[in-house]
């Protein structure tokens, strides 16, 4: 029963608004035209500015140091790289959300049937007892019925009807909708490390030693901070450890998409570094960090199927005795079929950060600004990664990764020689998978806290 | 032309089929949009972007319902993102369970431009949930889902709105309220 009369609702369906001279087909097209070239760039865009980053790096560490060889190193490694992410990878497409027949369900995969309420509906029996057997010989017996289904093919999926389903059994299908909120995080950290990051490209003149002390007699005064101006201590190079955390929480399953995943993502990093004094409160950091990143959720999939009942059938005679007709009233019924199950997987890395600190003040109080770029490679990669819409395997393969931070935080001194440093964060986590050719990134808020250890 | 060469023709990028699309569709949902947004640029906006949207996802369009329908909910969707971002709309969404029946309010006994106008005149947040529910036919369960609020809520407000509507009703006729006739 609906709310307001059916031809009320048809007849508001029907309205329709004059459109003024702003609103074309043309305007529609350009602006399709934009978003088609704005993801078209938006990779190139992220490997030309993390480049530049890794360059401008690089560089300052050549400009300031001796360190020829380890420059000569880091290159080799950034070359090897780029040589990896471009091979065509000829061994066999790993499964994902779309192909998906898995031997790994049993560990991976586990169907949580206890969620389903309602039972199965009849084309369950539809499917052969040979297919299921070929389909499953691996499957851990506990698993139960809807889990085998769920290693068939997509027509097979079918395990419940959803109990949300509208009483007039209309359910539209709109799987079409492709969801493009998925890049909006990547494209926010993307502008902040835009923003950010080309103010710490821009290098400053080298300034001499006596330059340098000029700089402090300009700082003289603000005791707290004694410790934390580049240059207040003999020796330019201090070390840092840092800890930092990310998080990523999706708490509903979208129900417009076949595909729907939700749960949460996390990642840890603990990281050792050098950093090397410049100017002006500028320092640049060198270190080795190791991180470990997961993921642990539930995916749904929903398949819509039409099918007409007959409902009636009327038949009416005429005069003619021969002649006759039957009329039959059908009602078109959309059934919406639901599955679920869980999902996780773990990613732990080493890689090298390369960065840039800022030292500043806001007021009274020191801050300091983070950015860093850490290419890496994994030690353990395992279960099926995901996002919001989709999944894939990412067993037991050994992946380029590189990992993007921005953080800005309060300082501290807590000791002569050592300072510690608040670092709300935002970071994205990225891997190339050879396996399936494809780059995927994930932008995390998180927390961290650096310690710092100066020398005099 | 009927749907389905536009379709095919949308699928294949002929020009003259997307515009023929846009001309056939655009001011029809133009009226979704204006129901749903705050005002003419907010409606404006929502229409482009739900047929850029429309056009880069024909192709996965699969017929298991009209073509209307499928544009209708993408619209109603793009728009349900306008209200998101306007945060505040879904802050202002309180539990607080109101009781009606579901017995006539009277809005069938007016005309359809009264009708609108009533709904143009509900806050926004029992506004969207008005449209989604009694005109656009989706549940409470899927409107919670959307706008990202419990289903109680959803209920809530439309309970709420039809109070406001019942209100404004009685303003107008007050042989129209159904609280008000003799039982």
């Amino acid at each position: 029963m609906s709310y307001l009369k059916k031809h009320i609702v048809d007849q508001i369906h029907d309205l329709e608004s004059p459109l003024n001279d702003r609103m074309t087909f043309e305007e529609v097209m350009n602006r399709r035209e934009k978003k088609k070239r704005r993801l078209l760039l938006f990779w190139p865009r992220l490997v030309v500015v993390g480049g530049l980053f890794t360059a401008a790096g690089l560089g300052y560490f050549v400009w300031n140091t001796s360190h020829g060889k380890l420059h000569k190193q880091v290159v080799l490694a950034t070359a090897n790289t780029k040589k990896s992410a471009t091979t065509v990878n000829s061994e066999k497409q790993a499964p994902t959300s779309a192909n998906y027949v898995s031997p790994m369900a049993e560990k991976n995969l586990k169907q949580k049937a206890d969620k389903v309420e309602i039972p199965r509906v009849n084309t369950m029996a539809e499917i052969s007892n040979e297919r299921l057997e070929e389909s499953a010989p691996k499957l851990n017996p506990d698993i139960t019925h809807a889990a085998v289904l769920v290693e068939t093919k997509d027509e097979d999926l079918i395990v419940k009807k959803n109990s949300a389903m509208d009483a007039e059994g209309v359910k539209l299908d709109i799987r079409e909708e492709v969801r493009d909120d998925y890049f909006v995080n990547l494209d926010r950290l993307m502008q902040l490390s835009h923003s950010k990051g080309l103010h710490m490209f821009e290098i400053p003149n080298p300034l001499s030693e006596s330059d340098f002390t000029a700089v402090f007699v300009d700082l003289e005064g603000d005791e707290q901070n004694r410790y934390f101006k580049p240059g207040n201590f003999n020796s330019p190079y201090h070390v840092e450890l840092s800890v930092g955390t990310g998080s990523r929480v999706l708490t509903n399953f979208d129900q417009t998409l076949p595909m729907s995943i939700l749960g949460n993502q996390y990642n840890a990093h603990y990281q050792l570094g050098l950093l090397k004094d410049l100017t002006n409160g500028l320092q640049i950091a060198l270190g080795v960090s190791y991180g470990e990143w997961e993921g642990i959720g539930e995916w749904q999939k929903q398949q819509w199927n039409s099918y007409t009942v007959r409902d009636s059938s009327v038949l009416i005679g005429f005069p003619n005795p021969n002649d006759r007709q039957v009329i039959y009233f059908d009602s078109l019924i959309t059934e919406l079929t639901t599955t679920r199950g869980g999902i996780s997987y773990q990613i732990n890395k080493i890689s090298v950060p390369i960065g840039f600190r800022k030292l500043m003040h806001v007021g009274k109080v020191p801050f300091r600004v983070a950015m860093q770029v850490a290419p890496g490679r994994t030690t353990k990669s395992s279960g099926f990664y995901f996002n919001d819409f989709e999944f894939h395997s990412i067993e037991n393969q050994t992946l380029t990764t590189a990992d993007f931070k921005v953080a800005l935080g309060p300082s501290f001194t807590i000791h002569r020689n050592f300072t510690a440093v608040i670092e709300p964060n935002a970071n994205m986590q990225t891997f190339y998978d050879s396996r399936s050719k494809r780059l995927h990134s994930k932008s995390f808020w998180g927390f961290g806290f650096s310690l710092i250890r100066h020398f005099n | 032309m009927t749907d389905k060469e536009l379709l095919e023709g949308c699928k294949r990028e002929d020009r003259i089929c997307q515009r023929e699309l846009w001309n056939r569709y655009s001011k029809k949902l133009f009226a979704l949009c204006q129901r749903y947004c705050n005002n003419t640029e907010e409606a404006e906006d929502a229409l482009m972007e739900s047929f850029v949207k429309i056009y880069n996802n024909l192709s996965k369009f699969r017929g298991d319902s009209s073509l209307e329908t499928w544009m209708r909910r993408v619209t109603v969707n793009q728009c349900i993102n306008k209200i998101r971002a306007r945060k505040y709309v879904l802050d202002s969404l309180t539990e607080e369970e109101y009781h009606l029946g579901f017995e006539d309010d009277g809005l069938n006994n007016l005309q359809v431009k009264e009708i609108l106008s009533l709904i143009e005149s509900l806050p926004v947040g029992y506004r969207t949930v008005f449209n989604m529910y009694a005109i656009e036919g989706y549940s409470h369960k899927e409107i919670a889902d959307e706008l990202g609020i419990d289903e109680g809520t959803s209920r809530s407000q439309f309970s709420k709105a039809r109070k406001v509507l019942q209100g404004a009703i009685s303003k107008q006729n007050p042989s129209n309220n159904p609280l008000n006739s003799p039982s």
